[in-house]
């Protein structure tokens, strides 16, 4: 559904994801030894449940809370200044991502586990390329730096984090009417 | 005048029938309480009031105009105010001048007029201190207010209350009930749901719901005058009108169609001479 | 730990500018952060930092922002002290590492403008109150309508995100307490208990939400709101002391140009 059709109710629950996504900022998920934050799982999630264009709508929201100066992001209250800084491809990433994960779970009629798990999987590379790209620009730094700073450490995480979401979402698929 | 003609109403895809036939007549600046067992259908029905829901069959017609017609239905809103039970559900604004002032911003009303009805509605609700404080700093009473005066800002020509004092503390309930009584006296219509039987002994009219039907119509003493059919739905009596009649059950000669402290203490008193004599 | 906004009342000349302003003078000079020589970049953070300081704003507030991204600021900088073709200072040969003075400089460089971005980003968000940045942001967006970008909803649902945050933490403290009572901890036990115990808390929270959203949104309906252009309490307005501020940055923009170009 595009989101200048989106019922109120539509529009709502983007209202809710967003507000999850920087509530995530605070959730942390203690299952690993180094704590990861509950962020990108409720990107996903939004982006199963909701679709592309509220999925993308949501973390577009989120992004807004940041910029408002709700201390969201990584670095507080400086909300504009992490966007513009060395971690803000990230955040981009976010909200294309959300769209694409969406547009990819709609593909299928009734997305599975699995299905739910792949679409994850491609939004969360997406958010790795616009992270990197930024980072390597804003920071001056090369690829394999890059990588080493802004990839690899988070992996782990982000791939329990997409197993997680993965089961919640198809529980809950369905319970959501926009 | 809201006017309901033989209203069905079934939710889906559950397919629950909550309203089965409900026929009722509101009249302007009218106070009546809607009590029944839960589930009776009482959200339902208000819900019809501004065209939140629709009859699935039957019609209701609000100021002359059928709540079914699209284009009547943001004049019905803007006449019917529709209070949550949770004000935590219907608050969207982030400090209490910016709630208030969501309803004349979705009637498009310039910048001036949408300042001059927050001003008015606080002050109508009695919290005009409050103006610019963060909903999430505020009491569940003051919350209860802010929602209120949301949709007074609308300049509602009724307003209809999913159960005002639910989980308030008895201070914070009388304070909500006494600015319900203020609107009331202004000539706003009230309707008002609840499960205090004390609080809708207070109106002009209770409608009693049971399994979406309108089981009893009438006045506070009527309706509990008949405190056996209340009886039956499971409904229990305002405290004093079950003392009288368990007065009158034990052979004492007392009325029983009474609601309020006064009337009571008349009664009680005129017993106590009886007994000098 | 959490605050709605992080706005700080105060008195001074920042504080009443028009948000609009603020808002765009902060896009602008993060651009020119970014975009200036490092000399440049360097005077530009002396002065913003003055004018936070002006304004108020302690040093514990810049470094509470910063905290969270120390690990990140850290791992930059070395990258460029250590990574750099440079002149060595220090060798560290088992590592094949070598700190240089060039590399130092960069990686100075490139964390002073970072710590400018933050600066600036910081004294407008402490000195505009979410409302105002909310009209801002719609005001912002307003081309974008063209687009069919539903701006006036945009607004709203910022608004209503600020809202449901409060009530979000106090939702999953309710649950988390109960099912402390019910024997679930997070924190102990296996990890399959854990999984087990964060699945249904997430479910139970995400459950409760959904209700909350379908009810606020009918009680939105309630209140007339449609999908269309709304007018606002807040009515942006450019005054005086707005001019005046235009007037600054313009002559200051100007003035840094010039060093810019006097660096090179």
């Amino acid at each position: 559904m595009a989101a200048d059709k989106a019922s109120i109710k539509g529009l709502v629950y983007a209202a809710l994801f967003g507000a999850l996504t920087a509530a995530g900022a605070f959730i942390v998920i203690p299952l690993t030894p180094v704590p990861i934050t509950a962020q990108t799982f409720f990107l996903n999630i939004a982006a199963v449940l909701l679709g592309g264009s509220l999925g993308a709508l949501s973390q577009f929201i989120y992004v807004m809370l940041g910029i408002v100066g709700i201390p969201v992001f990584e670095g507080g209250k400086a909300g504009l200044g992490v966007i513009f800084g060395p971690t803000g491809g990230y955040l981009l990433g976010f909200i294309i991502a959300a769209f694409v994960i969406g547009m990819i779970n709609q593909m299928k009629k009734s997305a599975g586990i699995s299905w739910n798990i792949f679409s994850m999987f491609i939004g969360m590379l997406i958010i790795y390329f616009l992270g990197s790209l930024q980072l390597s620009l804003v920071a001056k730094i090369s690829f394999p730096q890059v990588l080493a700073v802004g990839v690899l450490p988070f992996i782990p995480g982000d791939i329990i984090k997409i197993l997680l979401a993965a089961i919640i979402s198809s529980r809950l698929k369905g319970r959501i009417k926009v | 005048m809201i006017l309901l003609e033989n209203v069905y109403y079934k939710y889906e895809p559950e397919g629950i029938e909550a309203l089965r036939g409900v026929s009722l007549q509101i009249r302007d600046g009218e106070h009546l309480a809607l009590i029944g067992p839960n589930g009776c259908g009482k959200t339902t029905l208000i819900r019809h009031f501004n065209a939140l829901l629709l009859p699935t069959s039957g019609k209701v017609t609000v100021g002359g105009h059928d709540t079914n017609e699209p284009k009547h239905q943001a004049d019905i809103r803007s006449l019917v105010g529709m209070v949550f039970q949770n004000p935590d559900n219907q608050i969207v604004g982030m400090t209490v001048e910016e709630d208030v002032a969501f309803g004349p911003e979705n009637l498009r009303l310039p910048t001036v007029e949408i300042k001059k009805r927050v001003v008015e509605a606080l002050g109508r609700v009695g919290i005009s201190e409050l103006v610019v404080r963060n909903i999430e700093n505020l009491s569940g009473g003051e919350k209860r207010l802010v929602a209120i005066a949301g949709v007074l800002a609308m300049q509602p020509r009724y307003i209809a209350l999913d159960e005002p004092t639910a989980f308030l503390d008895p201070a914070a309930s009388t304070r909500v009930l006494k600015i319900i009584d203020k609107l009331h006296s202004e000539g706003v219509g009230i309707i008002h749901i609840t499960h205090n039987m004390a609080e809708a002994a207070l109106t002009q009219r209770i409608v009693v719901m049971n399994e979406g039907r309108v089981y009893l119509d009438g006045t506070p003493r009527e309706i509990f005058a008949k405190f056996g059919m209340l009886k039956q739905i499971g409904m229990q009596l305002p405290p004093i009108t079950e003392l009288l009649i368990k007065l009158k059950e034990s052979g004492l000669p007392v009325r029983t169609d009474i609601v309020e402290m006064e009337d009571a203490l008349v009664q009680i008193r005129s017993l106590a001479g009886k007994f000098k004599d | 730990m959490y605050h709605t906004g992080s706005f700080i009342k105060g008195q001074s000349l920042i504080y009443n500018l028009d948000p609009r302003i603020k808002l765009a003078a902060t896009i602008c000079l993060s651009v020119f952060i970014l975009w200036v020589k490092p000399l440049t970049a360097f005077v530009i953070g002396i002065a913003l930092f003055c004018a936070a300081l002006a304004n108020g704003i302690h040093l514990r507030t810049i470094g509470q922002a910063l905290k969270p991204l120390l690990f990140f600021i850290v791992l930059i900088f070395l990258a460029h002290a250590l990574f750099n073709e440079g002149e060595a200072l220090v060798r560290i040969p088992r590592l094949g590492l070598s700190l240089s003075y060039t590399g130092l400089q960069q990686g100075f460089f490139v964390v002073w403008r970072f710590l400018c971005l933050i600066v600036a980003a910081i004294l407008l968000t402490l000195t505009t109150t979410p409302s105002q940045m909310i009209a801002a942001i719609k005001h912002f967006l307003r081309p974008l309508k063209i687009l069919h970008v539903p701006v006036d909803d945009i607004a709203v649902m910022i608004m209503l995100a600020l809202r449901l945050m409060p009530i979000l933490f106090t939702e999953k403290e309710r649950i988390e307490t109960a099912q402390k009572a019910r024997g679930y901890n997070l924190r102990q036990s296996g990890f399959i208990m854990r999984i087990k115990a964060f699945l249904s808390l997430v479910m139970i929270v995400l459950s409760g939400v959904f209700r909350r959203a379908d009810e606020l949104a009918l009680a939105m309906e309630g209140r007339n709101y449609r999908r269309q252009e709304r007018t606002s309490l807040v009515e942006l307005r450019l005054t005086s002391p707005d001019y005046f501020a235009l007037t600054f940055l313009g002559i200051f923009s100007v003035i840094f140009i010039a060093l810019n170009y006097y660096f090179s």
